[in-house]
């Protein structure tokens, strides 16, 4: 699968419908599909369409993140998400992408695909998602 | 007298005792992947047809980088 920023959601940026400022900006989620999900670069909104069953604390949508104001360093600028996302209590078999979207005025704009390293199968665990270091090099979002 | 510890699990809660547990770890691309199995072992007669099984699975997974605004990477 490709990990890859949303060609969209560049496009938004030069539109400033996105908004990762802590506690004010907009509210973002993170949402679990399976294996036969063909998200990309040319995703451009939140669909259910092989999305991850409901299954314990999972439901339909994903779960909130909680916005960190972006930083820079030198001049890569660095968008991130305060806490891992993270489910107790679910069952699945092939979880292998998580989508990150803007849920502002109920667009539920595409943000970013995440490649979760393979089928990932949970059986009535806990399923944690660590977000990357916050560097230049590494953080969740950047923008060279 | 010590408290018994439970643990979820697809046969319901069940003593710690009762399970064995495995970890795993997978470095593959960009992403670690930690998992943590736990095997059915008790003498509970309600579950001896799981006994062996696998009855819960925990998976960490740790993105080593992000996405960026330069290009996406074909993994």
């Amino acid at each position: 699968m490709t990990q890859a920023m949303c060609a969209s959601f560049k496009v938004e940026l030069g539109r400033a419908l996105h908004d990762f400022t802590a506690t004010t900006g907009h509210a973002f989620k993170i949402a679990l599909y399976k294996a036969a999900a063909t998200l990309g670069a040319t995703t451009t909104v939140y669909s259910v369409t092989n999305e991850v069953g409901d299954t314990g604390s999972y439901a339909a949508g994903g779960l909130a993140l909680t916005n960190v104001t972006p930083t820079s360093s030198g001049t890569t600028a660095m968008i991130t998400f305060g806490v891992s996302p993270q489910w107790t209590g679910v069952t699945f078999t092939d979880c292998t992408q998580a989508l990150i979207y803007n849920t502002n005025g109920g667009q539920n704009r595409a943000v970013a695909v995440l490649d979760l390293g393979g089928n990932q199968a949970v059986t009535a665990g806990t399923f944690t998602i660590n977000l990357p270091t916050v560097t230049p090099t590494t953080a969740l979002l950047r923008l060279l | 007298m010590s408290e018994v510890k439970l643990v979820h699990t697809q046969l319901g809660e069940l003593p710690e005792s009762d399970l064995q547990f495995l970890l795993s770890e997978k470095d593959v691309g960009d992403t670690i992947t930690v998992s943590r199995e736990w095997k059915y072992i008790g003498n509970d007669p309600a579950h001896q047809q799981h006994l062996g099984e696998v009855v819960r699975r925990d998976v960490w997974v740790t993105m080593k980088i992000g996405v960026s605004l330069a290009g996406s990477a074909e993994l």
